[in-house]
């Protein structure tokens, strides 16, 4: 099993991009970077220099909350994106909850908040 | 002591205890906005609300879409969501789909946190919105398709003409110190966005 509460956002967004490009990805690290301080900009609702649980969460569960068609609370199918683990193997179809999702997005966020406020600094958001 | 008032020392110390169980044990509620309209969902609140599980791509957000008094939690806006009710709060991470869960949550938030939101980079890139991702190029269209600046400038209502036919509307980013409450000094209809009261704020339409 992964273990998501050690890892960084800014982990997380290279390893991604490591997976989708490759090598590619080294160069393009100041781009991603740049990107992800306009993201962190883009969620701090109340433009407060942070983001907070509910800025984050409206942030990532709106998409799935996108994805969900059916509005019955949970991922199935269709409507589950292909995704690949750290090794590359592609993910098994099946249900996501968005009980298990929020746990798992909760406890993501809990990894990054460094300090323990409850809120993203950018450099927290950064990995830094 | 007589029976009768031994009778009536039992009555209540069982309902002192059943009292506790209720305060101690937190409850949960699912309550849900549809079609946009604020609905109260009745409830004893003495103990706290905490939202524990947003179900919905509305934004749920305490004061603005949902929120609580005395005797009902309120959503507005298409926010659905459970609610925790009382003291503690609910844990959900020991299901089944835990693992599947948890890399979906990586993806996602691995697209949120690099994905670009700027106008010009995106447009310098061609990129339609802030989700989308490289890998299967999967989230182009969870995204905003315009944003529209609205604001109530000394507290007078505006109103942001724009055509919503089947679209929905969120608040993208406030602008004012003033909470944009749904229903309260912000909406929309088919034909545009209004706001009043001091709510200014950048909307996004999907």
């Amino acid at each position: 099993m992964t273990n998501f509460g050690t890892r960084s956002f800014r982990g997380i967004a290279l390893t991604l991009a490591a997976l989708a490009v490759g090598g590619a990805a080294v160069a393009e690290d100041q781009e991603l970077a740049d990107a992800a301080i306009a993201a962190f900009t883009a969620a701090d609702f109340d433009q407060n220099g942070k983001v907070s649980w509910e800025e984050f969460r409206n942030r990532v569960v709106g998409v799935f909350g996108q994805m969900d068609k059916d509005g019955d609370g949970q991922i199935a199918g269709g409507e589950l994106p292909p995704a690949v683990d750290e090794s590359g193997a592609v993910a098994q179809p099946g249900t996501v909850s968005a009980e298990s999702f929020t746990a798992s997005v909760a406890a993501a966020f809990k990894a990054s908040d460094k300090d323990g406020d409850g809120e993203l600094s950018a450099d927290e958001w950064s990995g830094h | 002591m007589n029976f009768n008032s031994r009778f009536i020392v039992i009555l209540m110390l069982g309902m002192g205890l059943m009292l506790v169980g209720t305060t101690l044990h937190a409850r949960t509620l699912v309550c849900e906005s549809s079609d946009r309209q604020t609905r109260r969902c009745p409830v004893d609140t003495r103990g706290g609300v905490h939202l524990s599980v947003q179900f919905s791509e509305a934004s749920c957000r305490q004061g603005s879409t949902w929120g609580y008094d005395r005797r009902a939690v309120w959503v507005a806006n298409g926010c659905r969501a459970r609610f925790d009710i009382g003291a503690s709060q609910s844990s959900y991470s020991s299901n089944n789909d835990s693992d599947r869960a948890a890399l979906l949550a990586l993806t996602l938030i691995g697209a949120v946190v690099s994905a670009s939101n700027n106008d010009n980079d995106r447009d310098r890139r061609g990129r339609r919105d802030r989700y989308d991702y490289r890998p299967g190029d999967r989230y182009q269209n969870y995204g905003p398709s315009q944003r529209i600046t609205c604001e109530s400038e000394d507290g007078r209502r505006q109103f942001c003409s724009v055509n919503l036919r089947r679209s929905k509307v969120d608040i993208d980013r406030q602008l004012s110190n003033t909470t944009c409450r749904y229903g309260d000094n912000w909406g929309w209809n088919r034909r545009g966005i209004w706001v009043s009261k001091g709510c200014r704020a950048v909307f996004a339409v999907y």
